[in-house]
């Protein structure tokens, strides 16, 4: 035999008409033996009213508003980097085939390529004499003409 | 909808899309179950804002295995706990002075789908014991689940929906939509419903 404790959540499914027939049955076999939850039950009653509850639904407009100011909130939590010319590419969000976005990849590579491997700069021509030594020497050169 | 398990896969590469996504999935039951706790729009719409925040900023939310839905109205019900306690020590601090508000659009959703009476009945129930009928019958959770968002022993959420219907009924009875029902009544009516 159930405890009133333990028929406890059974009563209100029965009283709500909700759960198992079993279950149903087992509240009602202790009821028919229990004052105390017989007179729980008759106070409880039925509550349809309470079913209108689950019919309570958010309108999609207030949705959309509570969701625009969510994505401004998180924005400013952590602001979304700027999508690339990679991702505008790619996304889906303009009408380029796929083939064309490759091709058009591969023009940039090559071109960036071409840029940094071009031709080399002509080497300049090395002066006979570094110029610093040049330097030193015409220094020299001044101090034993002044000596003598 | 979107599963969870599809929410934590997206939340490995992009949090903010998994936050989206289970916004999309989610946010039309936080917000009216919101609205039916505290009957205040403006706040329901702060506060499920809120809630979804904080998804983002704990990402350890979408590390675990625990159901998400759970874990936003856990979120929600504390949010809104938090928010009854602060405007009760406002309303002490500023003695009853809250500035009044406009028509809330909200309120002609309920009147739309809610029963007049219990919507008044409601009013006058303590937030915990509104949380609990919202969890129940908005939400449809059983009694341990409503335990574990609402973070009680589940004794405590019997005692809650208990005493919330006992209030409700007597509102209801006066206002005469809903007569009293013998226990007789109640048997042949749960054997009608039930075949």
């Amino acid at each position: 035999m159930s405890t009133c404790i333990e028929l406890r959540e059974a009563l209100l499914d029965w009283a709500d008409g909700r759960g198992t027939p079993e279950r149903r049955d087992a509240v009602e076999v202790h009821l028919a033996t229990c004052a105390r939850c017989r007179g729980l039950a008759e106070a409880l009653g039925a509550l349809q009213p309470l079913e209108s509850l689950a019919r309570v639904e958010t309108p999609p407009a207030m949705l959309a508003e509570v969701h625009a100011q969510l994505n401004q909130r998180l924005d400013e939590l952590e602001p979304r980097p700027r999508p690339g010319w990679l991702t505008w590419l790619f996304s889906g969000s303009i009408a380029i085939p796929k083939p064309f976005a490759w091709a058009a990849v591969a023009a940039v590579l090559l071109l960036w390529a071409g840029h940094v491997t071009g031709p080399a700069p002509a080497p300049r021509a090395a002066p006979s004499t570094p110029v610093l030594m040049d330097g030193v020497d015409r220094l020299g050169a001044s101090e034993s003409s002044a000596e003598g | 909808m979107i599963d969870d398990a599809e929410v934590r896969r997206l939340a490995l590469a992009d949090r903010r899309a998994a936050v989206d996504a289970l916004y999309r999935a989610h946010a039309s039951r936080v917000l009216s179950n919101l609205y039916l706790m505290l009957r205040d729009g403006e706040a329901a719409r702060d506060l499920a804002q809120e809630t979804f925040v904080r998804a983002f900023t704990h990402p350890e939310v979408f590390a675990g295995d625990a159901p998400l839905r759970a874990w936003l109205l856990r979120v929600a019900a504390r949010l809104a706990l938090n928010h009854v306690r602060e405007q009760k020590r406002r309303r002490a601090r500023e003695q009853g002075h809250l500035p009044a508000r406009g028509p809330d659009p909200l309120e002609a959703v309920l009147a739309r789908h809610l029963d007049a009476e219990l919507a008044r009945g409601m009013r006058e129930l303590p937030l915990t014991y509104r949380q609990a009928l919202v969890l129940r019958y908005h939400e449809g959770l059983g009694c341990d689940e409503i335990a574990r968002v609402l973070e009680v022993a589940p004794g405590t959420v019997m005692s809650h929906l208990f005493r919330a219907r006992l209030v409700l009924k007597r509102h209801l009875t006066r206002g005469d939509a809903a007569r009293p029902v013998s226990l007789s009544e109640r048997r042949r009516e749960t054997r009608r419903r039930t075949g």
